[in-house]
């Protein structure tokens, strides 16, 4: 698939046959690097590379050709370093050409129209790569704002991206006959999809890789993304920022203090991948429980050192032996076990003081117990930790499951505006409109448009939360007996509170529950779409997920759980790879 | 032209070393299949297609009749109207922006926003098309003629949000306030902001405490004027406090001396065992820490929050306390000699005069 994106990328390049030069926006290299590297650019007439800065120097005859992200405001910084450069009276042709990933927009040629710019000095291009398989069994197509875009505001210039990506992902796969779509842009993506397929044409393939496929959004099941993971990989993704596979810090922080006197902890530096092909210690621990992490990284230092001690009692010979074999390897492995020691080290300083309680509280909430404890922790954790993203995100899990009353809300909206500034008072809107916090009341004089306001579906009500969850037996009744060192139940992910709703339904899939079963236990999520063509039961027993907004590690661990279960492959595609503190990012954050 | 060298020079030094480090790409030699295995030659020449079609701008259907209908002088009412819903069912955010902003251009503005009311995603999309420009007038204006009076909050705090100097601020929420007041319906939201316009020196209670320590009474004042939730404001003072290392302050702040049962309280809405791991962050010295402890009523909690934090003396208390001789001499292996806290329990060991229960 890699090849593919190449291809499509050389296309791009071709279009000016001389030297190039390129500038890149510093969030594209990584998930650039994984395309293609830099020989194979000069292959392509690229000359230099640089990184999209403030202000541009002066190329000469080259052509330039910019790297960016669908972003206004970078697309404008742009814009504006171009035309400092040119003279529009009298443009130098295939000059200047932008690249947009995934998708340029509309507002993008209408600006460029209305400065003149349009087809004569600047060439826009498109450009998505395919998706990136940074694991075993994960694929993710690294495009950052989409959940931001898609649920927060509910624009959807993105989702015929995603369409196109599964419409070129069956060229390779070839089309499952089972596929099932949950929400409301899934099935519009699905629409797309077979709208491309009647427009452009399928895929020649006759049978299938994939047994199944599900389509389903984000917006279906939250609470996988905003309670607190305890495998490995999640928590290193909840700490670090994970980009693109590859887990970085790169400098220590020298703020001791933050802006509210708390002490500020430092983590470590490091930067590695997350690749459990190269790195065996990481296929060991990516998926385990937390507390299982440190005593299997402390049994492998002391082997690491017992082996070192008898490294040093061999004969000549046998360290000739060892040298040649093995010294490689050793050296590799203690560079990987040091990283990860950082990494744990790192997590439990940041996270550990907190982690049981917060457990603890999760569990209450997914059990809808003890409200008053929740709430009262809540207030506590808003101060103490003075983290716009944890506190907001344990609210909003709170609001869709335990359902929170119009002054609880409106209390912790306060006391939030008055931690962390009012500022962010926008974002209460952006929660209504996501659902998490119901709409009030209008007051104002009726109207048929206020109305049509009122007709509006809450997304989620608590009712629906337990529900649902119960119909689908995704809250193990005994949260305790789960077993988190030999897990055989998938919600060990949770600590054994919850299971991800894609976990559930790929058991259903399966084990061939009745179609009608499927049906009747998911029409209560949200629109809902199936399509058999005369696939089901399964006949191979693999099993695409694609999901629409962010997949976390934790899901992907409790999907990998049943797939040692069940003996079945389950490959998850999603457009990022999550934590419940993006989520919330994008609710604080976006439009920048 | 020699500084524009020295400018050429040091990107270039950027970027050579950017390629070299940076670039690393994942590994080349692990298994790139090759690519007609994967798909045949149809199937990739389809993908690729596709690639080659947006390069030559052949324009799709939708565009096509946009384009048409932008072209012909006069369009039809019902055609614009079918272009708009037939836009929001594709579902592709890019289509309906343009046929929205098609039609503002052709259509008189409350007229476009009455058609647009009716359809709650062409609003939203549009909304969003506004917030991303910065165009804050027209949202405002769209929101109004919509019906969407909640929204003119969120339209309040956008016009603010970039803005850090804080007379530029004021000045335009407040141009925004007179503007728009009468829209604002719920009380609530009125008391917020009425709220933030008070609030614009900031919400650093810090910076207030550290311009003028002893004043107590502003800081009061301060928190009843917002109704600053009491947990929030103690925690901060904790922290400002225990940062700057004014431990009598603290003390006489937080500990409300009992005469009677000589067992002295802490005067907070905190939960004495967050008051004590909040300031054990700061790294007080032991004794400081130990006074707060003391301060906790359950001794069991005190008793483990002592251990995980190494405060020996007051352990050693306890058990003296509760004459347990084994447990000392179980402790006594965790203290280093010879400090302080050996000799107390050596004495204490040594002493004829307790009575042990063990």
């Amino acid at each position: 698939m890699k090849e593919i994106s190449k291809a499509q990328l050389s296309k791009i390049f071709c279009v000016n046959p001389n030297t190039k030069n390129l500038i890149i926006e510093s969030a594209l290299i990584r998930p650039l690097e994984r395309v293609c590297g830099v020989k194979w650019l000069k292959g392509y007439g690229v000359d230099k590379i640089y990184k999209l800065e403030g202000a541009l120097p002066n190329f000469g005859a080259n052509a330039i050709f910019y790297m960016i992200f669908s972003d206004a405001k970078v697309f404008k910084q742009v814009v504006n370093q171009v035309r400092s450069q040119i003279d529009l009276e009298n443009p130098p042709k295939n000059k200047f050409h932008v690249i947009v990933v995934p998708r340029h927009l509309t507002d993008f040629e209408n600006e460029l129209e209305q400065l003149g710019l349009l087809y004569t000095a600047i060439t826009l291009h498109s450009f998505q790569w395919m998706p990136f398989h940074l694991d075993t069994g994960i694929l993710s197509l690294e495009i950052p704002s989409l959940f931001n875009s898609l649920f927060v505001y509910q624009d959807t210039k993105f989702v015929p991206v995603l369409s196109k990506i599964l419409w070129q992902l069956c060229f390779v796969i070839g089309k499952p006959r089972f596929i099932i779509g949950l929400g409301q842009f899934s099935n519009a993506l699905l629409n797309q999809y077979d709208q491309l397929c009647e427009d452009r044409g399928e895929t020649d393939k006759l049978d299938s890789d994939f047994g199944a496929l599900l389509v389903i959004d984000r917006n279906i099941d939250y609470p996988s993304v905003l309670l607190t993971p305890g495998t490995y990989t999640a928590l290193l993704s909840e700490v670090y920022s994970v980009n693109a596979g590859v887990c970085e810090n790169k400098e220590e922080s020298i703020d001791k203090l933050d802006q509210k006197y708390n002490p500020l902890i430092d983590k470590q530096v490091l930067t590695f991948n997350l690749d459990s092909i190269q790195d065996s210690i990481y296929a060991d621990i990516k998926n385990r429980y937390f507390t299982e992490v440190t005593s299997v990284l402390s049994n492998l230092t002391k082997q690491l050192k017992s082996e070192k001690l008898q490294s040093k009692e061999m004969a000549l010979d046998e360290i000739k032996h060892y040298v040649q074999t093995q010294l490689q390897a050793t050296k590799q492995k203690k560079k990987f076990i040091t990283n990860h020691l950082l990494a744990a080290e790192s997590i439990i300083n940041i996270l550990g003081h907190r982690f049981e309680n917060q457990k603890q509280v999760e569990r209450n909430i997914v059990k809808d117990s003890d409200k008053a404890t929740n709430l009262n922790y809540l207030d506590e954790l808003l101060a103490t930790e003075n983290d716009k993203h944890i506190t907001l995100r344990l609210f909003c899990l709170l609001a869709i499951t335990q359902t929170l009353t119009e002054s609880e809300i409106r209390s912790f909206w306060h006391k939030y505006l008055h931690q962390f500034g009012f500022s962010y008072g926008f974002a209460f809107t952006n929660l209504i409109n996501m659902g998490f916090v119901p709409e009030p009341a209008q007051t104002s004089s009726s109207s048929s448009l206020n109305l049509q306001n009122k007709i509006k579906i809450p997304k989620f009500t608590s009712s629906n939360f337990y529900v649902n969850a119960k119909n689908l037996k995704q809250i193990p009744s005994d949260p305790d007996k789960v077993n988190v060192k030999y897990p055989t139940c998938a919600s060990y992910p949770y600590g054994g509170s919850y299971i991800p709703l894609i976990t559930q339904i790929s058991g259903m899939i399966l084990n061939s529950t009745p179609i009608d079963d499927i049906k009747s236990k998911l029409e209560t999520f949200g629109t809902f779409s199936m399509r058999n063509d005369r696939g089901y039961p399964l006949q191979s027993r693999s099993v695409l997920i694609y999901v629409v907004g962010g997949i976390t590690y934790a899901e992907i661990a409790a999907c990998n759980l049943l797939e040692t279960l069940t003996g079945a492959r389950i490959y998850i595609l999603s457009d990022k790879l999550v934590t419940g503190n993006d989520l919330m990012k994008g609710i604080l954050d976006y439009p920048k | 032209m020699a500084s524009k060298n020295e400018d050429d020079f040091g990107i270039q030094d950027l970027s050579q070393s950017f390629n070299e480090l940076v670039f690393s790409s994942v590994t080349e030699e692990s298994s790139v299949l090759p690519i007609f295995s994967v798909l045949s030659k149809t199937s990739l020449d389809l993908v690729l297609d596709d690639i080659k079609s947006v390069n030559e701008y052949v324009v799709p259907p939708w565009k096509k009749s946009l384009k048409k209908c932008s072209t012909d002088k006069n369009t039809h009412w019902n055609d614009k109207l079918l272009l708009l819903d037939s836009a929001l069912e594709t579902m592709d955010g890019n289509i309906i922006i343009s046929v929205i902003l098609f039609l503002k251009s052709t259509l008189k503005q409350n007229i476009f926003f009455h058609q647009l009311s009716k359809r709650k995603s062409a609003v939203r999309h549009y909304a969003n098309y506004l917030i991303i420009n910065g165009q804050f007038q027209q949202l405002a204006d769209l929101y109004m003629a919509t019906g969407n009076n909640a929204n003119m909050k969120q339209v309040y705090y956008l016009i603010g949000r970039d803005v850090t100097s804080k007379d530029v601020l004021y000045k335009r929420l407040e141009q925004f306030m007179v503007e728009h007041m009468p829209k604002v319906n719920n009380n609530e939201d009125k008391s917020e902001l009425f709220e933030n316009m008070h609030l614009l020196p900031g919400c650093a209670l810090q910076k207030e405490w550290e311009k003028n320590k002893n004043s107590n009474e502003a800081i009061m004042d301060f928190k009843k004027r917002l109704k600053v939730d009491d947990f929030g404001f103690e925690w901060t003072i904790l922290n400002v406090m225990a940062s700057m290392q004014l431990w009598p302050q603290l003390t006489a702040t937080f500990i409300k001396p009992n005469w009677l049962t000589k067992k002295n309280t802490l005067k907070t809405v905190m939960n004495p065992e967050i008051f004590v791991y909040g300031l054990s962050r700061h790294k007080p010295p032991k004794d400081v820490l130990e006074q707060y402890l003391a301060c906790i009523s359950d001794s069991e909690k005190s008793l483990y929050l002592a251990q995980k934090l190494n405060c020996h003396k007051f352990v050693i208390q306890h058990y003296i306390n509760q004459r347990d001789r084994l447990a000392l001499i179980g402790y006594k292996a965790k203290v280093t000699a010879p400090t302080e806290e050996y000799f107390l329990i050596e004495n204490a060991l040594q002493s004829t005069d307790k009575k042990w229960k063990n």
